[in-house]
């Protein structure tokens, strides 16, 4: 009820933008075409309809159950799907459809390595997550170290890999809202930054399990259609597909070559790291591990979602090349130069972002263009909720309770703490969209996934797998990739010439997981080995109970003397 | 001065026109300044205060509780039942009559009605929500039938008897009363007739009843109206009566019994429960126990101390049951316990039993398996509803030796199965009713123990509370309703109490803690830090006003048959205050399950 109720005061407040921007667009300054009116009241009822469709489910499981039944713990599958929701975001759909819309098959690096991530995910932490019993990366690192600097590290990683992550949904949605309503980016951004508020503040404390669910399903489905629709047109042939895009696409033949994207080796290696660890250091997907029942559908749940997302990246590839064909040679999808000419890649009205939902506009019309833009709004809001939760339970739970606060703070101060902390989240999150405007989706996430990965996973892995680790070490550790990747990120061209305007970047590379990993992994190496304070004896003395619990389930220490 | 004091005012209404004179001559009056501590906190009291004048603010350190005016009563607390839980501050010029401490406890011991009113009082909070009193229940109770009272048996003895031996029969058979036959002729003999020939006449011990019984017998009709009883005793100028049926007399009627069918006499009934020798005895004390929530409810005693005599009730009953049925050996090495709301003690109108029983070593098979039977049997012969979730002694997973149960809580926790969350979760409710009461403590330890750092299975325990959301009492629903589009009616368990009291219950075995009732596990919650003082009131609050119209419901549903509606409230029938109350209530959920979800992260499921 509270979600439907949201979503339609979201709606309204959307339409009422739409309202004044169309009043604005009588003004000769805006460039963009007319909107499609058709377009905007699908979009708005497609959105409804969905997100009634998620509490339904949501409402409907719930009653089926008595008091207790819910015990159990959600299966294998369905928490497959969930996982599947949270990690197919905006920048998955929009942004690696527009990498392979604008460099052909270097693409296929983002898709290739998120999915890679996954049996990583499966191998090394989602049967031992769950074994340990613990909610939050977090808490399992801090099962045998120090909990307030173990905390403090956490809440630091995860605050900063959220805040990258939002600004690819952001930057997403604001898109959409601009192309479908015709408003200017900074009221689109502010507009879903106001939802997203609305929506985790208020009523999102929905259970987020059916939602991504749903949105799964939703995804996979308007995903397919796309895909099958292209391939109809050439016939079921990707050849004929791929002969077509090189005829039409600026760079020819090198579209289906490496090269266009990722130049030289370094960066090549930077980014495929990143993206292969960094989803096993992400905290929202971490989370999901302790709501299923054992070790065994934790193990199962990965395997089904490391399929859906696998069938996932194909389509998004299949998407990216027909878009190439559908709209590179329709001057109707292009902002015009002065001189009648446009640029194939960059003058896509929207930009490279929105190649998934023009394509959809240039096969279904506005019919489709609504459906599909709903999709993937439903899809940002979905994963911002998501992520909002995991950052403002950083700031409430490790943060706060742990560093801040002087005595224990009671739990409805933590719940209002929580709050305080996702509007905050929310207010940055509009920020940055709007700073990082014109940067590709993926490649933001692209270094979200390499914070993860220099910061969460390198302190994951050597507490639940290194006998040496100690507290020292990993909190130094972890901050050193933690300040690395980011100073990588800010000093690198994406951020210190694209946005903050500089003429050369201090560092050369686009991605810098490969060095901050590696900082990382050697600063816990380094620090555990010469630490040799008493807290370090605690930690390693405290590795086999650790060990057994992540292998067995079961707790070494349960065994008390009745 | 003390004439003007007002009879009519409760609990003094029922008093006699004797004891009233007493209480006149016994009374003082008092004057205290604005701000003037009449009973400080911790303090016993010595009198019994009502208000003639002015205003007493009743003070929980510097929380005012309540108001209390002009002829208010207080503080039976602190008279009855020890120091008193708030001060009584003066909160302007204040007047009162002040009852001295000896006089008002004699005249609980004697007079039954005027007991049952401070039994009622123990929670004085009664003033802030005294629930719709059911004017017709002293009408209705008139209208009974004398075959409704529990009136004692007729005894007959030979007019042969002597005085002495007659007041050994009275003692024999508990009575006050016995029915003399003297050839043809019956006649009767009291207590009262005893003592007086005895005492005044001087009569020797051994003379025979014969010439000191009484044969001009008041009778009345078993089928007779209550009614009809009072307007004979009123008319004979007796307090008691004979009851005939079909020519004979089968019993004796009292007017205490007609007292205590209307105010309940719930302190009669331990005396009931220890004298039974059979289980089959039992049974009229198992319906008493039933029967006087409605009566004590009648009187507005609010629902926990409803729930407190009941449960007591109950568990003197259990530990009755289990003398009478166990064998030497499992009453050796046995500790019978209840659980689920019995054990939290917030059982009033019976829904289930859960019950089971732990023993320091294994006992032989087959006197478990007598036992076992029994006891279950005894339960179900008194009209205790079998616990849906199978959980009863009868059940060998609730009756077993300590280690082996521990084991079994150990699989609970390691292997869980779809009830093993229910199982802990009432299993923490449990509390000893007799035999080795360390064993409860030893094995909730051990659980605790068992329990810590379990966060990813105390997430998927509290999300029970998720189960049941959304019910609203606003005005959205009303409307709805009207036009038939939604239903107002609203389960008071699922959307009410039972988020509060599981709510409570996963904190209360996240932070190992010892009480059992909900209303405690929030006080130490509170104390704790864990929640603010502020919410703890609140849900203490919700819950208290939750089990007052659950119970109101029940009762309705227990008289109607219908009991699959015992928790089922319907809005448009609730008065604009109940309904605000209600909202009020719900929105305190609401709030404690944002709680919940945060701490246990329930926003991921």
């Amino acid at each position: 009820m509270t979600l439907v109720r949201l979503l339609s005061a979201g709606a309204v407040a959307l339409a009422l933008s739409a309202g004044i921007s169309l009043a604005h667009a009588a003004e000769p300054a805006v460039a963009a075409p007319p909107p499609s009116r058709t377009a905007m009241i699908l979009f708005l009822i497609f959105v409804v309809i969905t997100l009634w469709i998620t509490t339904w489910a949501a409402r409907r499981n719930r009653s089926a159950a008595d008091f207790y039944a819910a015990g159990a713990g959600i299966s294998g599958t369905q928490n497959g799907l969930a996982i599947a929701g949270d990690y197919m975001s905006a920048a998955s759909f929009l942004g690696i459809s527009g990498l392979v819309f604008a460099s052909g098959y270097d693409g296929l690096i983002y898709s290739v390595g998120w999915l890679v991530g996954w049996p990583i995910i499966m191998f090394l932490i989602a049967e031992r997550l769950r074994n340990l019993g613990r909610y939050t990366f977090a808490d399992v690192v801090s099962f045998r170290l120090e909990p307030v600097e173990i905390r403090t590290l956490a809440a630091l990683g995860t605050l900063t890999v959220v805040a990258f992550y939002l600004i690819a949904q952001m930057v997403g949605a604001g898109k959409l809202i601009e192309l479908l309503f015709g408003i200017p980016y900074l009221y689109a951004v502010m507009a879903v930054g106001a939802l997203m508020i609305l929506y985790v503040a208020l009523g999102g404390m929905l259970a987020t399990t059916w939602v991504q669910i749903i949105k799964s399903c939703l995804l996979l489905g308007g995903a397919t259609f796309l895909a099958v629709m292209v391939l109809i047109h050439f016939g079921f042939s990707p050849e004929a597909l791929f002969a077509s895009a090189i005829a039409v696409h600026p760079d020819g033949t090198s579209i289906m070559m490496p090269g266009n994207l990722v130049g030289d080796p370094i960066s090549a290696v930077s980014l495929g790291l990143a993206l292969m660890f960094g989803a096993a250091g992400l905290p929202h997907i971490l989370m999901r591990f302790f709501t299923v029942a054992d070790a065994r559908t934790a193990r199962k749940s990965v395997l089904y979602a490391t399929g859906f997302i696998g069938y996932f990246y194909v389509l998004t590839f299949i998407i990216g090349f027909g878009a190439i064909t559908y709209l590179m040679n329709d001057p109707a999808n292009y902002r015009i130069g002065a001189d009648g000419t446009y640029n194939k890649v960059t003058d896509l009205i929207g930009g490279t972002n929105m190649a998934a939902v023009q394509l959809a506009n240039a096969i279904g019309g506005s019919f489709f263009l609504g459906f599909i833009s709903a999709v993937a709004f439903a899809t940002i809001v979905a994963v911002v909720a998501g992520l909002t939760l995991a950052g403002a339970s950083a700031v409430s739970h490790d943060l706060y309770t742990s560093v801040i606060a002087k005595e224990t703070p009671s739990e409805d101060r933590e719940v209002w703490v929580s709050k305080a902390a996702a509007v905050a989240i929310g207010i940055i999150a509009v920020f940055l969209g709007y700073v990082f405007e014109n940067e590709n989706v993926a490649y933001m996430v692209g270094l979200a996934f390499a914070v993860a990965a220099s910061c969460n996973f390198p302190a994951l892995l050597m507490s639940l797998l290194w006998r040496g680790a100690t507290t020292r070490g990993v909190f130094i550790g972890g901050l050193l990739g933690l300040v690395s990747s980011i100073a990588g990120v800010v000093l690198g061209p994406a951020v210190w010439v694209h946005t903050l305007g500089f003429a050369h970047a201090p560092f050369p590379y686009d991605n810098p997981a490969l060095f901050s990993m590696a900082l990382a992994f050697g600063g816990i190496w380094l620090f555990s080995k010469t630490d040799k304070s008493k807290r370090a004896q605690i930690d390693k003395a405290g590795f086999k109970a650790q060990f057994i619990r992540s292998e067995t389930g079961i707790g070494a220490s349960g065994a008390v003397a009745y | 001065m003390a004439e003007a004091f007002d009879a009519q005012n409760p609990p003094f209404e029922r008093l006699s026109h004797d004891e009233i004179s007493q209480v006149r001559a016994a009374l003082d009056i008092g004057y205290f300044r604005p701000g003037e501590a009449i009973i400080a906190q911790g303090q016993r009291s010595e009198n019994l205060y009502v208000v003639i004048k002015g205003l007493v603010e009743e003070r929980d350190g510097d929380d005012i509780e309540s108001a209390l005016g002009p002829k208010d009563t207080f503080d039976a607390r602190s008279l009855v039942h020890g120091p008193a839980g708030a001060s009584f501050v003066a909160g302007e010029e204040t007047l009162c009559y002040l009852l001295p401490k000896a006089l008002v406890l004699e005249l609980i011991a004697k007079n039954t009605g005027f007991a049952a009113f401070f039994y009622s009082e123990i929670s004085r909070k009664l003033r802030s929500y005294t629930p719709g009193r059911d004017t017709g229940g002293v009408e209705s109770t008139l209208r009974a039938r004398v075959r409704d009272v529990r009136f004692r048996p007729a005894v007959f003895v030979d007019a042969s008897m002597t005085i002495k031996e007659a007041g050994h029969a009275m003692r024999e058979f508990n009575s006050n009363t016995l029915l003399v036959r003297d050839g043809e002729a019956i006649g009767v003999i009291t207590r009262t007739d005893l003592a007086e020939r005895v005492v005044i006449d001087e009569r020797p011990l051994s003379a025979a009843i014969r010439d000191i019984c009484n044969f001009d017998l008041a009778t009345i009709g078993i089928d007779d109206f209550i009614f009809d009883a009072v307007i004979a005793m009123t008319h004979h100028n007796k307090r008691r009566l004979i009851i005939e049926s079909a020519g004979t007399y089968v019993g004796v009627i009292e007017d205490i019994d007609i007292l205590g069918l209307v105010a309940g006499n719930p302190q009669l009934i331990p005396g009931q429960i220890e004298r039974a020798r059979k289980v089959e005895e039992l049974t009229a004390s198992a319906h008493d126990i039933q029967s006087q929530v409605e009566r004590l409810r009648r009187q507005g005693a609010r629902v926990e101390v409803i729930a407190e005599i009941t449960s007591d009730l109950n568990r003197r009953l259990f530990a009755k049951v289990f003398d009478l049925t166990a064998t030497p050996s499992v009453s050796e090495a046995g500790c019978l316990i209840v659980m689920g709301s019995e054990g939290r003690g917030e059982q009033t109108v019976r829904t289930d039993q859960d019950n089971g029983i732990l023993f320091t070593h294994p006992v032989p098979d087959d006197e478990l398996a007598a036992f076992r039977e029994n006891f279950t049997a005894a339960l179900e012969s008194f009209g205790f509803p079998a616990c849906p979730g199978n959980i009863m002694v009868r059940n060998p997973q609730w009756s077993q030796p300590i280690d082996d149960f521990l084991r079994q809580i150990k699989s609970w926790i390691v292997a869980p199965t779809d009830d093993s969350p229910m199982n802990l979760g009432i299993f923490y409710d449990a509390v000893p009713v007799t035999g080795h009461f360390e064993l409860v403590d030893r094995a909730k330890s051990a659980m605790a123990e068992m329990m810590r750092g379990e966060s990813a299975y105390l997430s998927r325990f509290a999300r029970a509370i998720d189960l049941f959301e959304g019910a609203s009492a606003g005005m959205f629903t009303s409307i709805m309703a009207s036009v038939g589009v939604a239903t107002d009616e609203i389960d008071i368990k699922k959307t009410g109490t039972f988020p509060i009291v599981h709510g409570v219950r996963t904190f209360a075995i996240d932070e190992g803690l010892k009480e059992t009732s909900t209303v405690h596990r929030i006080e130490a919650l509170a104390e704790s830090g864990i929640l603010s003082n502020e919410l703890g009131r609140d849900l203490a609050g919700a819950l208290s006003y939750f089990m007052e119209i659950r119970l109101q419901s029940q009762l309705r549903a227990v008289k109607t048959g219908k009991r699959e509606q015992e928790s089922i409230v319907r809005l448009n029938e609730l008065s604009t205050r109940d309904r605000d109350l209600l909202r009020d209530a719900l929105r305190v959920v609401k709030r404690f399950r944002e709680v919940v979800r945060s701490r246990y992260h329930l926003s991921m499921f």
